[in-house]
């Protein structure tokens, strides 16, 4: 009886067994296959209507060297394919590549600034759409072609997608730099109701890759570049509890910098049928150094006209990049739609980037000092 | 197998058994249906729709307490007559056969989407439906020990999104109450079927051994429902904002993608392994509770027998509708409908058998 069990269970589990194995498809050895590192997206016009896309892939190679194969040295190749469709340049890459490539590890997504310009529907819909794709990638914009970008050596780095991917991941410890800035960050920013998506610009110079601003977009397009420092003052009034440094300077000898960590708060209402806005920013921080003031430490007079000193500088920064949100951005990149869209009702056909460009946009900020570190060099006040 | 079908199942078990039947595919999209009409305020929609389990369970409640030895089946007979009351029972069943199907070939295309894209999907689909089978085969004991087992993977599951808490704006699911009340119930109607399945608790509750605690037990697990679904609607909203949930087809997983965790590279796999379990457990339960209504129309096969008759049958359904644009919109005609059929089926039973006075002592 138990014999014949067995007798029975045994094909079973062959034939079970080679149902399921047979006809699998996609399925290769680890030889075969080449890691993506990061992606990239440049376009070329060449009418100006009509572009052709081609999408460079930074892929790993792993070498033995001098034929040991214990010591694997990892280095990185650019494979770039090109076509009239984003579709196609899969197929033109593969005819130029002995290996499949695998989606799944990219460290970054970088997009062209002519590529952004044209619009990120093509990209982010292909994207979007293969489910295999790492949704923790970082997303940048590049001046120049991506290819470029993501063939440019640094050193210490098997290929510019690791250091890429360093570079934006702590950026946010300085400079007011948003956190969320992964490709899922883009997903529920594009084409979301009373919000523009707010993108990190990179560029080359020199030898380095830098960051060097915002990419500012409107409608799915990128309309405008925002320099460093007026980037700074954006993201702080773009995002709540970034970091970043304020100083008041003198000369250069004479400053003082305060390492602040930001709260904001947004209120909307109606005035007379226009929207407005007030931005409450509060800025805790300690001191890091200074070199101008006197006694602010002890004096209570002094840490308040101090800290009122430094919101004046924060607030006169903050409204000069309102004024040229207004005038030279023209789009909401603040994102302050979203907060009269949760105020007035969604999905109600409002154009919230001319309301906002439209409304009037106050800003308030407060300073506070939490720390004076553990002491301090400035000159005492006896030797005046 | 006689005696697998007069053992008993603890209250707690029937909570398993009825959570377990719930909770499948339907919720992966459930924001998705909501917020099409709702708007932000999706999530209150799914709390109103939960009326509907509570309704079913305070009809099973009137019925347990009145004829407890008796499941619906067998009073659908001896209210309606044998024909007629047959015939309901088979459109019940279907019920359960449509659950089976829609789950077995939603967790199909899922897997192939997302994990299982070197298998052709019908081979998948052969497998998933096979796993069901095989555990409706074993018999109400150990499916019910599965229940129970899995209910904790599903509280596991559950728990994962809740990452999205740290990352959303709550400024999504502002403005509150701005939808009209009308749009409000509206898409509380589209809950219906991941509500669906609940009507289990029907055929089981003459096996369940500690009666006193049926209700207490069974309010509780329609209260994890409510909770579990409104919350992981709420998260979605909170976390994506509607615009994007539009822009996915299975919205509930843009929240788990985005979980970074130190070593593992991708937090798919692990998401999809967890959730394929929960959903097995879901087609196991639907297609014994097909079996077991066949069952009580054919006395003479044993379950054994016909779990393995029906197997060709729910893949042959199943793969009717093994991509998604059939699968939804095949939903969407029958599911309002099949829901209609359940409140009125129900609830005419149970009136009948409040009309007939003492029934317990007429029989007798």
């Amino acid at each position: 009886m138990k014999k014949n069990k067995f007798l029975i269970i045994i094909p079973l589990l062959v034939i079970i067994f080679s149902f399921f194995i047979t006809g699998i498809k996609n399925s290769d050895i680890v030889e075969n296959m080449e890691i993506v590192a990061g992606l990239g997206s440049d376009v070329e016009y060449k009418t100006p209507g009509s572009v052709s896309y081609s999408i460079p892939l930074s892929t790993y190679i792993f070498r033995g060297i001098s034929g040991d194969d214990e010591n694997v040295k990892v280095s990185s190749t650019v494979r770039k394919g090109v076509g009239k469709t984003l579709g196609q340049t899969r197929e033109n890459r593969q005819s130029k590549a002995d290996k499949k490539t695998i989606l799944g590890f990219e460290k970054v997504y970088i997009v062209s600034e002519s590529s952004a310009a044209y619009g990120l529907e093509p990209i982010v819909d292909i994207l979007f759409k293969n489910p295999q794709l790492n949704d923790t990638g970082y997303f940048a914009i590049c001046r120049g072609k991506a290819e470029d970008m993501l063939s440019h050596k640094v050193e210490g780095y098997p290929s510019s997608s690791d250091f890429i991917e360093g570079l934006l991941k702590n950026e946010f410890n300085y400079s007011f730099f948003p956190k969320n800035i992964k490709i899922t960050d883009l997903y529920t920013s594009l084409y979301v109701e009373g919000t523009n998506p707010v993108v990190p610009y990179i560029e080359t110079n020199g030898d380095n890759i830098e960051v060097s601003g915002m990419a500012l977009f409107k409608n799915g397009k990128m309309v405008a570049k925002s320099n460093f420092d007026d980037s700074k003052w954006l993201n702080l009034m773009r995002d709540n509890k970034v970091c970043g440094i304020v100083s008041l300077q003198k000369d250069s000898r004479n400053y003082a910098d305060l390492y602040a960590n930001s709260f904001r708060k947004v209120n909307v209402d109606k005035i007379h049928g226009k929207l407005h806005f007030t931005i409450n920013l509060k800025l805790k921080g300690s001191v890091i150094t200074n070199t101008y003031f006197k006694d602010i430490s002890k004096n209570e007079s002094a840490k308040r006209a101090f800290e009122e000193k430094i919101g004046e500088k924060v607030h006169r920064n903050c409204c000069s990049v309102i004024n040229k949100m207004k005038t030279e951005y023209k789009t909401d990149c603040l994102g302050l739609g979203k907060y009269a869209a949760a105020k007035y009702g969604r999905w109600s056909n409002v154009d919230w980037d001319k309301e906002v460009l439209d409304s009037s946009i106050d800003v308030n900020v407060k300073v506070s000092i939490e720390n004076w570190g553990r002491g301090s060099f400035e000159k005492n006040s006896r030797e005046q | 197998m006689q005696n697998s079908s007069e053992s008993k199942i603890t209250s707690y078990q029937l909570l398993c058994i009825l959570t377990g039947t719930a909770i499948g595919i339907g919720l992966m999209d459930l924001p998705n249906q909501v917020t099409e009409i709702a708007k932000q305020n999706g999530w209150v929609s799914v709390i109103i729709g939960g009326i509907y389990p509570l309704y079913i369970v305070y009809i099973a409640d009137i019925l347990q307490n009145k004829f407890p030895d008796e499941n619906i089946l067998q009073l659908s007979r001896k209210f309606l007559g044998k024909v007629f009351g047959n015939l309901l029972n088979l459109l019940f069943m279907f019920n359960f056969i449509l659950y089976t199907t829609t789950v077995a070939s939603g967790l199909t295309i899922l897997l192939s989407t997302f994990i299982m894209y070197f298998m052709s999907p019908i081979k998948l689909l052969v497998f998933i439906v096979s796993l069901g089978a095989i555990s409706s085969y074993s018999g109400l004991r150990p499916l019910a020990n599965i229940n129970e087992l899995i209910f904790v993977f599903t509280i596991v599951v559950a728990l994962i999104p809740l990452v999205a808490l740290g990352r959303g704006k709550l400024l999504n699911v502002l403005p509150l109450f701005d939808s009209s009340v009308e749009s409000l119930f509206k898409a509380s109607v589209e809950s219906c079927f991941s509500y669906g399945g609940i009507e289990i608790i029907f055929l089981f509750y003459p096996l369940v051994s500690d009666r006193e605690k049926f209700k207490s037990y069974m309010l509780k697990g329609v209260l994890f429902l409510i909770i579990l679904y409104s919350s992981l609607t709420f998260l979605t909203i909170y976390y994506c904002g509607i615009d994007l949930i539009k822009k996915s087809f299975w919205s509930i997983l843009i929240a788990t993608k985005s979980i970074e965790i130190p070593i593992i590279n991708n937090f798919r796999f692990i998401f999809m392994f967890l959730w394929s379990i929960v959903n097995f457990k879901t087609i196991s339960n639907s297609y014994f509770a097909s079996v077991f209504i066949l069952k009580d129309m054919f006395k003479k096969l044993s379950i054994k027998k016909l779990s393995v008759i029906l197997f060709p049958f729910i893949v042959l359904m199943s793969s009717n509708y093994i991509n998604e644009e059939a699968r939804r919109t095949f939903l969407k005609f029958i599911v309002p409908k099949y829901t209609l059929f359940n409140i009125v089926f129900l609830t005419v039973i149970c009136l009948i058998g409040l009309l007939k006075k003492d029934g317990l002592n007429e029989e007798k």
